[in-house]
């Protein structure tokens, strides 16, 4: 894995310099292209060999539709226009998903794929000159802010014998909440694997809510009304008093054990825990205070807090 | 950079198209591979199309496996070795074997590939125009199912204007690297052989073997004439080889050492012609008998008038000869009497009883072979190119004379040259092409391989005459109308007979067309030579013969070959890669190297904060250098501080990184 993210870094060392429109292409030979490409040798020896003109004129042909074929390569990465918008949020370990906008400058691009990390791919069967959104995906690992600046778009159009891979300069961002972790899961790594599914908790049975209200978004799932949307009434959510204004502070301060990252991950868990009950709740970084509060703003502004604390990652990175 | 290919089912839409261009490629090469072959690639074919059609289970691994063996050994035994037959006939089995391993797209589109080589290998079995053609198409066709089958947002026939607009685009392209590549006149190494041209002309007759021939309306070869002679079309008696051993109704070469002959024939009447041989992979020229002079490489004139050459004629070629209608060989008695009159001691006993009895009667050697002339004109012999084949233990020379009487030319040929030699009399028989036929549009004549024909030469002591008994038989073979005639069923009689009606007249002129044309394409495109290149370059101001020798032409068409390759490389095979002056680069890959070897592995995504974390997390004893290293790889990097001395510190704390191998960590310590 080391050379290839090399070789990523040592294009984004590269692209520091500002090159030409057409530099920024790159294009390689498939396996398939080296077959053709031996064939072709072949041939060559073969029409030497015998003297035979007809051998000359296919043998050429064949080479002159490879060669003509990388205009068409190049030009189908090339007239492609592409925007990267929004913000998408995940948990670390998760799948980001940005969104891109793509849209074919002249005539269609086909036969595309996409990645902003160069392991994981989309595909597209063809991009028009509408607008067409699509999701780029990459596996995280780390909390923080991400901010990916090239979109890398490969396609081995039109006979699959050359792969062009052009470097577009995107700004595509999304920001990573910690992975959760349960408290009880401490000192236990692998009761924390097996119990995946209790990462994002209901609220507990048995608890009593107050009212009913027309759902809104944002709403959390734990606190949707089920009964009434199966007796066809519509979507209603469970609607709580506020338990005695306060609520709980989660603070960094009052976990245990020295490692950062557990106890971010341990807070992000409570979070859940705590807006999946629809508890007030607030939260404590350091120096940072959250007040209690419910709903969906607040929970992605306690998330938000706990991906960019003290994060360094989100420093201003040229590109990737 | 490959994501995990999903699991792959071809549909059946794409599956039939794969299928359709490996027919299509194939076909063409039925009149190339053995019957057997045919029948095999059928087969595979139905069988393909059954399983997408109706879902037949799909052959396993097992299965194919052992087929390709059984194929392999198949297509080498069925085509007599390694022959390009037999290369021919192994490809297309694979390829229909290949169909059925389809698990992914690149197996349909190993198999398109193959299919370009496949339609390309044609190049050694036909390069008309109609087949050149066909092969063209059939590459359009190729290309179009390469485009569809991997992006099927284009559907056919999209494919198909994208493919003509690739090939369209690649013509111009095609024909310079034609005009310019340089040509290389021998070959490379010997050149396996054809079967299918070893059954064109052969070095010995036997009763039948030219009737194979005369079936054929193939070209032979062309001849334009050149000068202010014509021959007349009586005298169209093209020499091939002479037949000098006769083993009773087999006749061979004989007088294989024979040397260069040293007499020339001069007259004022000199015919000048120049001739266009079609490939015939056999040693020898044909000429106008009786030819003084021959302009081509490697090729020599014989004794007696047969042109030899040093390689066999594996490529169309083309040479100017001379020839006198009027002249007759010298009979040199001292080299050419005892083989001349050389029969084998048994065999024949009627014939020689025959010849004994006309030698007997006549007083002088000319009354011999008008005697025997007589033999034929009266005793009802008649021409027939499916004579009756002699009944087993029965003589041939004996039963063709005087039971049967019915044949071709070549029966009467070897028969009349049995009597002669067995009435004393020195006889060899010629073997060569009698006739022709005027093409008005091209100003040529064409003769076919159904003109085949074998007449005699006989010594009157002095020179060697030509006697043709088969135009005693046949006389028709003589006249104006010439080309393969005679033949009570044959396509060339079905013809000649076509050929008298409007609408004969009228497709006649088109068939003339169209020979123009082929005979045109051969002449301009595929005999395009070394000659032809230096003429080209130097009327282009290049005068390539000034730096002779094929060792110059070839250092500059590597040359030339050598750029093409370099610039393409460079141009389109660029690859970003970092600039040596990159150093700061070029260390931090270093570093992040070392890391990953130190079990700290990450992402291009990852900053240098991130790998600062990362190794804080994993191995705090590194902390210290990494923190020295990120430090100044953000102070150059990100706070604009590139100065040449922190380069070089960076680069030097990178180089003196060390990191021994993470030790397990620690136990019970809560993390």
């Amino acid at each position: 894995m080391s050379l290839k993210d090399g070789a990523g870094e040592a294009a984004t060392a590269f692209s520091r310099i500002a090159l030409p429109v057409a530099q920024d292409i790159r294009l390689r030979p498939t396996g398939h292209g080296i077959v053709y490409v031996v064939l072709l040798a072949a041939l060559l020896v073969g029409s030497i060999n015998h003297n035979n003109n007809l051998g000359y004129l296919l043998t050429f042909l064949l080479s002159s539709i490879l060669l003509v074929s990388v205009v068409f390569t190049l030009r189908n990465v090339r007239d492609l226009r592409c925007q990267g918008h929004g913000e998408a949020a995940v948990f670390a370990g998760q799948i980001l998903p940005f969104s891109v906008a793509l849209q074919a400058v002249d005539g269609p691009c086909y036969g595309l794929r996409l990645s902003v990390d160069g392991k994981t791919w989309t595909s597209l069967t063809e991009v028009d000159t509408a607008p067409k959104t699509c999701q780029v995906k990459m596996a995280v690992s780390r909390r923080g802010l991400v901010a990916m600046r090239r979109l890398l778009v490969v396609s081995g159009f039109p006979l699959g014998l050359l792969r062009a891979t052009r470097e577009i300069p995107v700004t595509l961002t999304g920001l990573v909440y910690p992975k959760p972790r349960r408290l009880a899961a401490r000192g236990e790594q692998s009761a924390d694997e097996r119990e995946e599914d209790d990462t994002f908790p209901n609220r507990a049975e048995g608890n009593d809510f107050d009212g009913l209200r027309a759902y809104r978004p944002g709403d959390s799932p734990g606190r949707l009304h089920w009964k009434s949307l199966a007796g066809g009434r519509g979507l209603f959510s469970k609607f709580f008093a506020d338990d005695g204004g306060g609520g709980a502070i989660f603070s960094l301060a009052d976990m245990p054990g020295n490692n950062l990252e557990m106890k971010l991950g341990e807070l992000c868990f409570l979070v859940l825990q705590a807006d999946g009950w629809g508890r007030r709740y607030g939260l404590r970084l350091g120096g940072r205070v959250i007040a209690p509060g419910r709903g969906l703003p607040h929970k992605n502004a306690c998330l938000r807090a706990l991906a960019l604390y003290k994060n360094t990652s989100n420093a201003p990175m040229r590109t990737s | 950079m490959s994501a995990a290919p999903a699991i792959f089912t071809p549909s059946r839409h794409e599956a039939h198209l794969v299928l359709y261009t490996v027919i299509f490629c194939t076909v063409p090469h039925f009149l190339n591979i053995s019957i057997p072959t045919i029948f095999i690639c059928a087969a595979l074919w139905a069988y393909h199309f059954a399983l997408h059609h109706w879902g037949l289970p799909r052959p396993g691994r097992m299965t194919q496996t052992l087929l390709g063996i059984l194929l392999f050994a198949a297509a080498i035994i069925s085509n007599e070795g390694l022959t390009v037959e037999a290369f021919v006939s192994l490809l297309t089995m694979m390829i229909a074997l290949k169909l059925f391993e389809q698990r992914h797209q690149r197996d349909e589109m190993t198999v398109i590939i193959l299919c370009y080589f496949l339609i390309v290998s044609g190049m050694f079995f036909d390069d008309s125009i109609l087949s050149t053609a066909y092969i063209f198409g059939c590459i359009l066709f190729t290309t179009a199912v390469l485009i569809h089958i991997q992006f099927p947002a284009l559907s056919l026939k999209p494919s198909l204007s994208l493919s003509w607009r690739l090939v369209s685009r690649a013509l111009p392209l095609m024909a310079l690297l034609f005009l310019i590549f340089p040509r290389i006149q021998g070959g490379l190494w010997g050149r396996p052989a054809l079967l299918e041209s070893n059954t064109g002309f052969a070095d010995q007759i036997s009763f039948g073997a030219i009737a194979k021939l005369a079936a054929k309306s193939d070209a032979a070869f062309r001849v334009t004439f050149r000068g202010d002679f014509y021959p007349l079309k009586s005298q169209l008696y093209w020499r091939g080889i002479v037949l000098w051993d006769c083993q009773g109704d087999t006749w061979k070469l004989g007088m294989r050492m024979l040397m260069p002959t040293r007499e020339t024939v001069t007259s004022e009447e000199r015919i000048d012609y120049a001739v266009t041989l079609e490939p015939h992979n056999e040693r020898w020229l044909f000429a106008l008998d009786l030819p003084s002079s021959v302009e081509s490489q490697g090729v020599w004139l014989r004794g007696d008038y047969a042109i030899f050459r040093q390689r066999p004629v594996s490529s169309r070629l083309s040479y100017r000869a001379q020839s006198v209608a009027s002249a007759h060989p010298t009979f040199h008695p001292r080299f050419e009497r005892r083989q001349a009159l050389q029969l084998p001691t048994a065999g024949g006993p009627r014939a020689r009883r025959l010849a004994e009895e006309l030698a007997r009667q006549s007083a002088t050697d000319a009354e011999i072979v008008a005697k025997a002339l007589d033999f034929y004109k009266q005793n009802h012999f008649t021409y027939s190119m499916e004579p009756p084949t002699a009944p087993p233990g029965a003589d041939a020379i004996d039963w063709f004379l005087f039971e049967s009487r019915q044949g071709f030319c070549e029966h009467f040929a070897a028969s009349f040259a049995f009597l002669m030699r067995a009435a004393g009399l020195p006889t060899r028989l010629v073997n060569g092409y009698f006739g022709g036929e005027e093409n008005p549009l091209g100003g040529y004549w064409l003769i076919r391989q159904s003109d085949a024909h074998v007449w005699v030469e006989v010594s009157d002591g002095e020179r060697w005459q030509r006697v043709d008994p088969t135009l005693i038989v046949a006389p028709e073979r003589g006249l104006a109308d010439l080309g393969a005639t005679g033949g009570d069923a044959s396509e060339a009689s079905l013809m000649s007979r076509f050929q008298q009606s409007a609408f004969g007249q009228w497709a006649g002129t088109l068939f003339n067309a169209w020979d123009v044309a082929n005979s045109r394409w051969n002449q301009w495109v595929m005999e395009y030579s070394i000659a032809d290149q230096f003429r080209l370059f130097s009327s282009l101001g290049f005068d390539l013969e000034k730096l002779k020798g094929v060792f110059q032409v070839l250092l500059i068409g590597a040359a030339v070959v050598g750029a093409a390759i370099f610039f393409v490389l460079t141009f389109f095979f660029m690859r970003k890669t970092p600039r040596k002056g990159d150093q700061v680069a070029r260390s931090w890959l270093l570093f992040r190297e070392k890391l990953a070897r130190a079990g700290i592995e990450s992402a291009v995504f990852h900053g240098p904060a991130d790998l600062l974390a990362a190794v804080d997390e994993k191995r705090p004893d590194l902390r210290t250098q990494a923190e020295i290293i990120t430090g100044l790889y953000i102070a150059i990097r990100y706070r604009e501080q590139d100065r040449p001395e922190t380069i070089a510190a960076l680069s030097r704390a990178v180089r003196e990184f060390r990191a021994r191998p993470a030790a397990p960590p620690p136990r019970g310590v809560a993390r």
